[in-house]
C-alpha cells in the first residue's frame, strides 16, 4: 500500500495505491501539502477495469492483447480517476504533446503512431531552447481569459515530462504528408478532432462534459492542420506560421 | 403479413423509394436501431453526434450533422421504424411536403446504413 499527495495543474490530490509503481511515476509531482481536494483510492476493481479496457482496445485494433503487470495498470487507473475528476471540475486531460516555445504553448495531437513525438523532437532539434512539457497526456485548464497547459507524469513511451505549465496558444492537428504544409482552421473544422483528443468517460454525462470543454476552447486558442514529413524542416514550417518564426522579446 | 417481403412490398409499406438493405423482424415489421447511443449537441452552430457507451471506441470519430440531420438522428434514436421518424419530422416541419421529408429521411437512413451506424 502506498499513500502520497501530488500537485498537478495547481490542484492537490491524495493517492492511495496498492502498488509502488504509481508513486515512483509521480515522483516529480509529490507534495507535502496536507489538504487534497480529492482522494484517488485504487481498488482491485479499478485495476481489472484497466485490464479489460486494454484487452478491448487491442481487440478493436486487431493486435495481441497485452499483459501488463498490475502496478502498470494501476498507473493508468490513477490517470483515469484524475481525468474524470478534472472533467467534472472545468479542466481536462488531452492526448497530445505539449510544447513550450519561449513561454508560449502549443499542443500537437493526432492518432497514436502518426508522429507527434517525432515532430516534437524535430522542434527540439531546430529550436533547442524549447522544451516538451508533456509527451502524451497534459492537463489543459480553461480559465476566463486564457488556457494553460500543465505537465503530468503520464507522458507516453518516451516518458518526457516536466512539472511545469505554459499558456496554450495553439492546438495543431497532425497528419503525415509528402510535404510540410500548415494552415489555420476554424473551430468548426477542429471540433471532430478536438472531441477525439479530449478525455471523456463513456457515459452520456462524460460525453457532454467533453463537448462543453471543447466548446470552451473556441476563441481562446488557434487551431491548425499540419501535414508534415518526419524531418526537422517540419518544425520550422510549423513555427513560422504558429509563432511567426520569432521568439517574443524577453520570452523564455 | 408474409415475412419474405420483396423490395416492392417494402415500398408499399413506406410510400417512398427506400433503402437497399432490408430490416425485417420475424413479424415482418420494418425496424431499425442505431449501432451506438449518441449524444447530440450544437457547438458554435455545428451539430455533432458523439457516440456514448463502452462500445463507442469501435466508432472512431463523430458524426457531423446540420440542424435537420440532428433532428433526424434524435428521432431515429427514439423510434423503431422509419414511419415513426417520418411522422415526427412532419410534425417538426408542418409546412414541408411530406413526400420531400420522406425522401430526405430515406437519403439519411441510406447514409447511416452505409456508415454502419444503423442496424436491424
Amino acid at each position: 500500500m502506498s499513500t502520497f499527495t501530488i500537485k498537478i495543474a495547481e490542484r492537490i490530490f491524495a493517492v492511495e495505491a496498492m502498488y509502488p509503481d504509481v508513486e515512483r511515476l509521480c515522483a516529480d509531482y509529490i507534495t507535502e501539502s496536507a489538504t487534497p481536494e480529492a482522494v484517488f483510492q485504487i481498488t482491485e476493481e479499478d485495476i481489472q477495469l484497466e485490464r479489460r479496457k486494454c484487452a478491448q482496445e487491442a481487440i478493436y485494433e486487431h493486435r495481441p492483447i497485452p499483459l501488463y503487470p498490475a502496478g502498470t495498470l494501476e498507473e493508468t487507473a490513477v490517470l483515469r480517476k484524475l481525468a474524470e475528476y478534472l472533467s467534472r471540475n472545468g479542466d481536462t486531460v488531452m492526448h497530445g504533446v505539449l510544447l513550450d516555445y519561449h513561454g508560449r504553448g502549443v499542443l500537437f495531437t493526432a492518432p497514436s503512431g502518426t508522429g507527434k513525438s517525432t515532430h516534437a523532437e524535430n522542434w527540439r532539434k531546430v529550436f533547442p531552447e524549447c522544451r516538451i512539457i508533456n509527451g502524451d497526456k497534459p492537463v489543459i485548464a480553461v480559465h476566463e481569459s486564457a488556457v494553460t497547459g500543465y505537465g503530468t507524469p503520464w507522458a507516453g513511451k518516451e516518458g518526457i515530462h516536466v512539472n511545469a505549465s505554459v499558456p496554450l496558444e495553439a492546438i495543431v492537428f497532425l497528419h503525415r504528408s509528402e510535404t510540410n504544409q500548415i494552415e489555420e482552421i476554424s473551430f468548426q473544422k477542429a471540433i471532430p478532432m478536438l472531441i477525439s483528443c479530449v478525455f471523456r468517460s463513456p457515459d452520456r454525462g462524460g460525453v457532454k462534459r467533453a463537448m462543453l470543454t471543447v466548446s470552451s476552447l473556441n476563441g481562446r486558442v488557434k487551431f491548425y492542420s499540419l501535414g508534415c514529413t518526419m524531418d526537422a524542416e517540419s518544425a520550422a514550417v510549423a513555427c513560422d506560421t504558429i509563432f511567426g518564426g520569432d521568439a517574443p522579446e524577453g520570452g523564455g | 403479413m408474409s415475412t419474405a417481403h420483396s423490395a416492392v412490398d417494402i415500398r408499399a409499406l413506406f410510400s417512398y423509394t427506400f433503402i437497399n438493405t432490408i430490416f425485417l423482424t420475424e413479424a415482418g415489421i420494418f425496424s431499425m436501431k442505431l449501432a451506438f447511443d449518441f449524444e447530440i449537441m450544437e457547438l458554435d452552430g455545428e451539430w455533432i453526434a458523439v457516440p456514448v457507451g463502452d462500445e463507442a471506441k469501435r466508432f472512431h470519430g463523430v458524426v457531423n450533422l446540420n440542424e435537420v440531420g440532428a433532428k433526424m438522428m434524435k428521432h431515429i434514436s427514439e423510434s423503431s421504424t422509419p414511419e415513426e421518424v417520418h411522422q415526427k419530422l412532419c410534425m417538426d416541419y408542418p409546412e414541408d411536403d411530406p413526400k420531400e421529408v420522406g425522401e430526405n429521411l430515406c437519403e439519411f437512413l441510406n447514409w447511416l446504413v452505409q456508415q454502419r451506424l444503423l442496424i436491424p
